[in-house]
Order: structure tokens, then sequence, then C-alpha cells
């Protein structure tokens, strides 16, 4: 700053002009505008461009499936025997009871009340965060399998709220790491079948944990402020707006855990068993199992079902042997009115006076642009510079990590015009279990590299046809393609020694796959030059 | 990043705004004190600072469906919208004395002459509005927004290099304006 420039700036210093803003004008120019957006004729296909939410049984299925995507990727290359998927004709087994639980909202004259108690158990001896860092500090083959383990269970319990676009969005209930007790969360609601009006909230004793309403004109949504405290927020419903067919797949027992399922790569319901309940009622027991590389189901789901109604009483999910966690039905009946009014107003004043929950609440999975892959990705993450000349339309995940919260998982799915669909994975944890892994497939197992590239990547193709064939259709299927049998999978490592997983639906020459690893530039390389796909 | 707080910091916002009336209106919290502040610095008169206010908001209502950015660059959008609304305003030509004027009447200047920063205010004022719109604009983001070179190039889609060159130009010729009165000098 020169010497005028600082002479000014002191003439500035000495003037004194009140430019405080006045709140009031501020609120009234602020209701002004939202009324004048409210008469404005939507703009869809730019709500469409920047509001994509798909619907959750296809982004559910990909955020359920993209932690066991990756981790069955990896552990195929230190396990040789594995169970593919078979037969999911059984699984239907399930489907009666899911049709009765529908006839629950709209069966029933008057307002539907329905109490669900959901029971979280935390995690055992060690999270799985600490058994990852445990398995950095020196790989053994049981540090391994406890990681896995750990990792793979479904300890975070899946909610969804019905946005202002009548699509639903996922968020996922979890208890906070300082909880070493399990926790019973009341999940109330009412639905009105004749208007579609529903309110429901989920819980503790003393924390509303969730809450999602529909009073006929806005949608409101408990959600985080800017101090983590939950406010309830109010939206007017969109023109495209309209109440899901089936309320059972928001409000229903089974809603965050049918939903969230990859049923096509569930193995057959492995039996199924009765039990009668302390009152007598009679019960049909089915259990449900993942299909994991080591070949028996270590995660399983009990689902209950009430043989005289046929309706789901009790969803228990258990992990290596533990329960850690119930889903169970504890009122279903008709009310002439609800006790929490559709606008949720009794909860805006709670809610602010909450302290720190013991459990939390964060969104799941939803697509994101490039560059906003590149601002939430802790480390580096990378796409095609330039797209394939196959494909011409890619969606990118963004995914939580249910290990390390700080970072995301992330996944690219390209489709493709000739049937030759691609879906590139990567993310935090991958990359740091990838890491342990390294040097016993580099020194123990001397596995070559597929491929080098001059930008620093290498492929790696796993010679195990099973494996490769078994998490390749995962991958796909879960981004909605149909995989095909000539389809293949890569591994690569970036120059960042981050990892990533490639899969292909169908034969790609070794010219193709150089350009698909040659062109992979890092996400802000990618925003910052504008390349487009 | 998993709190909607932490979120709602990046370009998110300018996504969710499209759709969302809340995000919109946490958008709108989060600019207005900027935006009218910086009106209220063009022309220093709080009334005046509100009409604009509202007016560079209302254009941002109509024109939002067509913006494409990061909120950093819906900051310089604002302030590229406030500019263009103040120098419209100035632009009418009974504006500027209009607004001495008021501006007089509400510092009874002529009945307090011992108010110092208050005929500053008044010199200041009348000296800004002899110079060209753009070098009241670098003037006011320069010394009452305090912003940086590179900052006001960003937003008026220049070069710092230019904006220096401009700044100084807008400085000499406010000192020559101002200097007659002797209140340049503290």
């Amino acid at each position: 700053m020169n010497n005028n420039e600082k002479q000014f700036e002191d003439f500035v210093r000495g003037i004194r002009f009140d430019d405080t803003p006045d709140p009031n004008h501020r609120d009234r120019l602020e209701q002004g505008l939202l009324t004048a957006i409210r008469k404005r004729p939507r703009q869809k296909e730019q709500a469409l461009k920047v509001w994509r939410i798909i619907m959750r049984s296809q982004i559910t299925k990909f955020a359920a499936a993209a932690t066991i995507l990756i981790v069955v990727s990896v552990m195929g290359w230190f396990l040789s025997s594995r169970s593919a998927p078979e037969d999911m004709s059984s699984f239907r087994l399930l489907s009666k009871a899911s049709a009765s639980e529908q006839t629950l909202f709209y069966g029933a004259k008057g307002i539907v009340h329905i109490v669900n108690e959901i029971i979280l158990s935390p995690e055992s001896e060690r999270k799985a965060s600490e058994l990852l860092s445990d398995l950095e500090s020196g790989t053994t083959k049981d540090k391994n399998m406890a990681f896995l383990k750990s990792w793979l269970s479904y300890r975070w319990f899946p909610v969804y709220s019905l946005g202002t676009d009548g699509q639903l969005y996922e968020y996922k209930l979890e208890l906070a790491g300082h909880v070493d007790e399990a926790v019973t969360i009341s999940d109330i609601a009412w639905f009105d079948s004749a208007t579609g009006r529903f309110a429901r909230v989920l819980k503790t004793a003393d924390q509303v944990l969730f809450a999602n309403a529909y009073d006929g004109e806005f949608i409101y949504l408990a959600k985080k402020g800017p101090n983590d405290e939950l406010r309830v927020e109010q939206e007017l419903i969109s023109d495209e707006f309209h109440v899901p067919d089936n309320p059972a797949d928001f409000l229903g027992i089974a809603a965050g855990i049918m939903g969230s399922i990859p049923v096509e790569h569930y193995p057959p319901i492995q039996n199924v068993t009765t039990e009668t309940l302390q009152d007598g009622t009679p019960r049909r027991v089915y259990k449900l199992g993942f299909a994991y590389p080591w070949g028996k189901a270590d995660t399983y789901f009990l689902f209950k079902v009430n043989t005289d109604t046929d309706i789901i009483g009790e969803i228990e999910c258990i992990a290596d042997g533990k329960t850690i966690r119930i889903h169970r039905r504890v009122v279903a009946e008709t009310v002439s009115s609800p006790e929490l009014s559709w606008n949720l107003s009794e909860l805006s004043e709670a809610l602010t006076e909450q302290s720190s929950a013991d459990v939390s609440t964060r969104e799941g999975a939803k697509i994101v642009t490039v560059e906003q892959m590149a601002q939430r990705a802790t480390l580096a993450v990378y796409v095609f510079a330039k797209n394939p000349s196959w494909v011409d339309d890619c969606k990118i995940y963004d995914l939580p990590d249910d290990v390390d919260q700080s970072t995301r998982f992330f996944s690219a799915t390209y489709r493709a015009k000739d049937g030759r669909d691609i879906v590139l994975t990567q993310g935090g944890t991958f990359t740091r279990y990838f890491s342990t892994r390294l040097d016993n497939f580099q020194k123990v197992e001397q596995v070559p590299w597929t491929y080098e590239s001059e930008n620093g990547f290498k492929a790696f193709h796993q010679d195990d046809r099973e494996g490769e064939m078994w998490w390749t259709e995962f991958a796909l299927k879960s981004a909605g393609f149909e995989p095909r049998a000539n389809r293949v999978g890569y591994h690569l490592m970036s120059p960042a020694k981050t990892f990533l997983v490639l899969a292909i639906n169908g034969p790609i020459s070794e010219q193709e796959l150089k350009d698909l690893v040659d062109s992979l530039i890092p996400a802000d390389k990618y925003v910052s030059s504008s390349v487009q796909p | 990043m998993d709190s909607a707080s932490e979120r709602l910091k990046n370009s998110d916002l300018i996504v969710q705004a499209r759709t969302s009336y809340n995000a919109f209106a946490l958008l709108y919290r989060r600019h207005y004190d900027a935006i009218f502040k910086y009106c209220a610095h063009r022309l220093f008169d709080r009334h005046l600072a509100e009409d604009m206010t509202s007016q560079v908001f209302l254009k941002v209502v109509e024109k939002f469906h067509s913006f494409e950015g990061s909120e950093r660059q819906f900051r310089n959008w604002l302030y590229i919208i406030a500019t263009n609304v103040v120098n419209q305003h100035l632009r009418k030509s009974a504006r500027q004395k209009v607004s001495l004027k008021i501006l007089e009447e509400q510092s009874n200047i002529k009945n307090s002459p011992s108010e110092d920063c208050t005929v500053k205010l008044v010199i200041l004022k009348r000296a800004m509005l002899t110079l060209r719109p753009r070098y009241q604009t670098i003037i006011t983001l320069r010394f009452f927004e305090n912003m940086k070179l590179t900052e006001i190039a960003e937003v008026l889609g220049s070069s710092p290099g230019t904006i220096r060159s401009q700044l100084a130009r807008a400085l000499a010729k406010l000192r020559k304006k101002m200097l007659p009165s002797g209140r340049y000098e503290r």
C-alpha cells in the first residue's frame, strides 16, 4: 500500500457511518424473495440437473453394495474359495410378508399409527477403525479377517426421508463412538391413508434423532444446523411430488432393510423355522445371509413373520454370531388423530435444547459432480479425462465410509452404448486396507502388474476368474447394469498410492485398457482444466 | 464433511438452493449483510442501500437458474449485480444531487460543523460521486469492503495489475477533488 492509499485509508477510518444491517429489512426481504421464488414457474430442467436424487431402490442398493464390493474385490487376492450367488427364487418367500406390510398403510380407514423399536448394539470388543489401524501396524491373517468382519457388519440403520420431489433420501443412524451399550430407538409414525399426510419421529429416551413429515403442502425434515443441533426445516413440495405408492417403502418395518439389500447378491434363504412368542403367537423365521467370499454367512438377517397375519414382527441382524441390530414392531393400529402434528410443530422447540446424542444421523449415498467429488475427497481421486468412446453417460456416487467417517467412497458408473458399462470405485478406507495387502501381494505372491501407464497408474488383472466374476457382477448390478458373462475386472494403483477397482461389462482390448488407464487424471485437475466428458 | 452444516459450506449450497427454499434462504442470509454494506458504502444512505439490496436479490431470484458456479463465484456475481444496480441508480440524472442533499440534511452538517467525522463523510461522498462509477466501485471495494486487489479483479473481471493502476488513478482524482477543502488528510 503506497502513501496515498495509506492516507486515504486513515481518512476513511475517521468516518463514522452506521452501516449495520437492519434485521427487520433482512427478514422482510427474505420472505418477499421466497414468495417470489414460489410464484415463479419451476425450472424443471435445471432442477433435475442439480437435484438428482435417484430412487431408493437403486441408490440404496448401491450404498449397501459398495462396501461389500470393495472388500470382496480385495478378498479375491488372497482367498481361493468363495461362494457365488445362487438361485434367488426362494427370496420371494418374504415378498408376501412385504405385501402385507403395505396393507397396514392402505388397508385401514383412518390414521395408521406405527411404533417400531430399533435396538443398535455397539461394536463389540474393538471398532473397525481400531482394527484397521492394528492391521496397518502389521498384517496377519487373523487381523485381516477381524477387520473385514467388522467392516462388513451392518451396524448402521438406514432410514429414509420423503423429499419435496417425492423421492426418498437415505440417512444412516448409528451409535456415536463413545457409546458402549445398546441404545433403543423409538420409531413412531402416523400416516393418513386418505391424504398421504404423515409424521414420523425417531428418538431415544431423551433425544430426537430424525423427523420427517408431510402436511399436504410442505415437507418437514429435522436436519442438523450450523452448530450440529437438529432443527426442523420446512420446504414446499415440488410439482413432481407424490406420496410413494407404497408408504411401507419408507415407513414400514423393513423399509431400511429390504430396500437396501442388494437382493440379487443374496444367497437363497438358508432355512425357515418357526417359533412361538410368549403370548402364543406363532411366527416363521427366515434366515437370510450374505454370500461372502469366505463361503459362509457371517452376517445375516432373521426375518420373523407372524404366521396369522403374514406381517413382519421383527428383523434381527446378526454379525459374527452376535446380534448387532433389532428392529421390532411394537404397535400397529388405527387412530382418529395423530399425537404429533403433520408439521412437527411440537418438535421445533425441543430440538434446539438437545445435547450431544448417543446416536448420530448422517446422509447416505448421493450423486455428485466431479467438482463435488474433488471437494469432498480427502485423498487423491481420479476420473477419466475423456470418457471412453463407447460410453455416453456418467454418474458419480458419493458413499459414506463406515470405517472412517472423515473419508468417502466414490464410485463412477459409465453407461455404455455397446453394453460395455464401466464402474470405477475408490475410497479412503479401501486405500488404507489395500496398502496393508500390497507387500504381501508383490513380495509373497509375486503377481506382476498387467500394465504400467506413463501417468503413474499400475493395473492388475485378477487371475482368479471366479473371484473376478463375483465382484464385477456385484459392481455392475449395483450400478444398475446387467452383468455379462464376458465381463472383466482390474485393480489399479494410482501415482498417489491410492487404490481403485475397475469393472467393465464386456471384453476390452489391450489398447482399450491402456487408453482407459492412461486417461485417468486427478478429479481436481479435471475440474480446473474443464475437460468435458 | 458429514454434517449438513459442513456440506453447506461448499458449493453444494448453490446446487441445493436451486430447488430448496431453505437452501436459498441460507444462501441469502450469508450474503445479505455484505451486499447491504457495499450498497451503503456506495451511497452512504441506509434506506437507499436497503432498496438497492432488495433489487440485487430480486435480480438473483430472476437469474439464479442460469448461474453456474461456486459460492465464491456467487459472491462475486452478487457484487457485480450490486455494482450495476447502484450505478444504474446513480446514472439517473437527478439522483446524485438528491442523494447528496438527503445526506446533508441527515448529517445536519450546516448546523454542526464541529462534527468532524460527519463533515468528512459529506466531503467524501461529494467527491466520490464525481468519479466514474468504475472508480467508485474500486475504491469502495478496496477501502470499505477491505478486498484485496486480486479479489477486486475477480469481482470486476479484470487483472490485479489493471485494478492497481485504476485504483491509483481513482485516488489521485479523489484527492484532487477533496484537497481544496483541506479534508483529505486526517
